[in-house]
């Protein structure tokens, strides 16, 4: 021992600076999804169209349920990727705490990528998924569960990276 | 008139920010207060949904007095956010498999610190005679 106790704190501080240095790359706003392999809520919400539904039902996985507003500018941003992806992949729209009439015209000038929109006035849908905020994509199964939880814009990057390997036969 | 006007703009963002919620009786509001303070918001991470202004903790807040006057107890109020949240939520974890290093590595750093301690206490010896005659003589309390 002796000598060796002097390497102590150095070894110490080393290993601190490798778990901060960890620490420094990973995202404090990044949270798996509670709902993991679980089935979708059976909350029963208006869509935009008129119906009212609710995901457990209305959704045949696998698919994509993306959350978005007009309020949200990263939504802006994503949009065009999703307009080009619902040729292959059917998304489901989460319109969330926006206005019908606002949510309506931007469908109509920027293009529709979804199969149907729930209009979820209240935030009251969005709990039942545990979303945190908008933009954000859920990935549903053939089965009917939550894959996953993509968090922030789905771009090329991120779909190559994230949802591409469930989606073998899809090519962008 | 204008002055009146002028307050009361200034007031305005402090009333606003007050979520209209009744309650049956000062008990359950006491109730709910206590309640909000322990769920955390999850999108500004250090605040608790009863101190954010977040969209996300006025709906959480809404959904946790909807509840309660629904006559759920506080353990299935939190539950029903952590089935949808995740026990992230929670700002005092449950002892459980994942989180049990959280509640036994503080007392275990202090019992390992307690015997540490009381080993160095232990290890103090007594001075022979020469160190204690070679001890005085430093202090000056005896001169050879």
């Amino acid at each position: 021992m002796g000598k060796w106790i002097y390497a102590l704190p150095v070894a110490l501080a080393l290993g601190l600076g490798l778990l901060f240095n960890k620490g420094l790359s990973l995202d404090p706003q990044a949270m798996p999804s509670a709902l993991i392999d679980q089935p979708l809520p059976s909350l029963v919400v208006e869509q935009l169209q008129g119906d009212s539904s609710s995901p457990r039902d209305a959704v045949q996985g696998p698919a994509l349920i993306n959350v978005w507003a007009t309020w949200c500018i990263s939504c802006v941003v994503e949009h065009p990727f999703l307009v080009t992806l619902s040729e292959q992949v059917p998304i489901y729209g989460l319109n969330y705490k926006d206005s019908d009439a606002k949510a309506a015209q931007w469908l109509l000038e920027k293009g529709d990528p979804y199969v149907l929109n729930w209009a979820d006035r209240s935030g009251d849908l969005g709990l039942e998924f545990g979303v945190t905020g908008a933009p954000e994509t859920y990935l549903v199964s053939a089965t009917g569960q939550i894959v996953f939880r993509h968090q922030g814009v789905i771009d090329q990057r991120v779909w190559d990276q994230k949802f591409a390997p469930y989606f073998p036969e899809v090519s962008l | 008139m204008t002055r009146l006007f002028l307050l009361l703009m200034m007031a305005w963002p402090a009333w606003a920010a007050i979520d209209p919620l009744a309650f049956e009786s000062a008990e359950q509001e006491a109730r709910f207060k206590s309640l909000v303070m322990e769920l955390r918001c999850p999108k500004c991470q250090n605040q608790a949904i009863g101190d954010s202004d977040a969209p996300i903790a006025q709906d959480m807040r809404v959904k946790v007095h909807e509840l309660m006057l629904q006559g759920e107890d506080d353990q299935s109020i939190v539950q029903w956010l952590e089935q949808r949240y995740g026990s992230y939520i929670r700002y005092k974890p449950q002892f459980s498999g994942s989180t049990l290093w959280l509640w036994l590595l503080p007392p275990g750093l202090l019992a390992l610190g307690g015997i540490v301690v009381a080993r160095v206490m232990t290890r103090r010896r007594e001075l022979s005679d020469a160190e204690r005659a070679q001890a005085d003589t430093l202090l000056g309390l005896k001169n050879d």
